[in-house]
């Protein structure tokens, strides 16, 4: 017991050593410093801890503005975890982070990001800008969850607000050439595009929709979902000129 | 007794004088045999590129070729910018290279390196620290 007291010790002592305006960055196999180009190259097992973040690769590649202190960009390769203070776990391949505009670029397959209570996922690549809230993510069956909501779709863009240190989705846009998906705790959604809108509370579905409601399949070419009342409303085009409504039983 | 008292006080007075002499001696011996194994003491050589002229001092230097110098203790690379140390260096005075495998400390503004060694190449410009490093940043 003793001994896991001192080994406690240590590792705070260890971590109050590093001052609050310092970076500490430790590489098994060196740095080179590019002083014309600006950059820092940092080879395996890299660990960069300051205030704001940690990160660990294996390559990193950390760009300096003015003098060899002021770190602006990060670009990090091989195993990346980014991990900042204000809850961002980033996980992927490759990830290029903008200190000064807060952006991350995750790409590569298995990329993730996990903001709270958003979730992210995909095998080509995603980019959040924490300032701004702006986000997109690229590539088959990317997916975003975002409490009871699960979307899924080859495009993703959005945007969200943090309201009250929860991270709310204001703006959507997904497109698949095949179908996305959105996905609440009473209603399924399947179509070609889909916009939302948390203002005017309204999902809008386009193409090859299909809704899913308890036991009703809703099936037309153009949907408007109420998210507050959680109304329906599927109109088709001129062309194809049908609506369905599938009933389904329980049974 | 008394007389046997003064014997001894003046074999010790001998004894210790012969020791310092001899002690003396040796350190100049040493003196000379470094300086005859130096091919260079205090050494001072320049590396620069287009924006800096890097200053390269030491306090002991070898030639191993025409252009290759080894440097030993307090080898100091120090320019406007950075200043870096270590304890032996070899330097390509032609190449305007150096290269070390021993404990390296750099300095910057705000900035400190501490690694195993390091590579000077593209006359300054790229400068690289070997081995587990660690890099701390103050801002």
């Amino acid at each position: 017991m003793k001994i896991f007291y001192i080994i406690i010790i240590l590792i705070s002592n260890n971590l109050l050593a590093l001052d609050a305006n310092q970076t500490e960055i430790t590489t098994d196999e060196g740095i080179e410093i590019f002083q014309e180009e600006k950059y820092y190259l940092l080879k395996k097992n890299v660990k960069i801890i300051s205030k704001n973040f940690s990160l660990s690769a294996d390559i990193v590649k950390a760009y300096f503005d003015k003098d060899l202190y002021d770190i602006i960009r990060i670009e990090s390769l091989k195993n990346v975890t980014l991990t900042s203070k204000k809850g961002i776990i980033a996980q992927g391949q490759k990830i290029f982070f903008s200190i000064k505009d807060e952006n991350i670029l995750i790409e590569g397959i298995k990329s993730s990001l996990i903001n709270k209570e958003m979730q992210m996922f995909s095998n080509l690549s995603i980019e959040i800008n924490n300032r701004t809230g702006k986000f997109k993510l690229r590539g088959e069956d990317s997916k975003l969850i975002n409490n009871d909501l699960k979307i899924s779709g080859s495009i993703i863009d959005g945007f969200f607000i943090d309201n009250n240190n929860v991270n709310e989705i204001t703006t959507l846009y997904i497109e698949d050439q095949s179908e996305i998906n959105i996905k609440t705790s009473k209603i399924n959604m399947f179509a070609k595009k889909s916009n939302y809108s948390k203002k005017n509370n309204l999902i809008e579905l386009f193409e090859n929709v299909k809704i899913i409601k308890s036991n009703e399949i809703i099936v037309g070419d153009y949907a408007k979902i109420n998210t507050l009342n959680e109304s329906i409303k599927v109109t088709s085009d001129k062309t194809s000129n049908k609506v369905k409504i599938l009933l389904t039983s329980d049974e | 007794m008394l007389i046997f008292i003064l014997f001894l006080f003046v074999f010790s007075c001998i004894f210790i004088l012969n020791k310092n002499m001899s002690s003396n001696s040796n350190t100049k011996l040493e003196n000379l045999e470094n300086k005859m194994d130096n091919d260079i003491l205090n050494p001072i050589f320049t590396l620069s590129n287009k924006k800096e002229i890097i200053k390269v001092t030491a306090k002991e230097g070898n030639f191993i070729s025409k252009n290759l110098i080894l440097l030993k203790k307090n080898v100091l690379f120090n320019s406007d910018k950075f200043s870096i140390s270590s304890s032996e260096v070899l330097f390509d005075n032609k190449n305007q290279t150096a290269k070390s495998t021993t404990k390296t400390e750099f300095f910057s503004k705000n900035t400190k390196i501490t690694s195993q060694g390091f590579i000077i190449t593209d006359n300054g410009n790229k400068l690289e620290f070997k081995g587990k490093t660690k890099l701390l940043l103050d801002k």
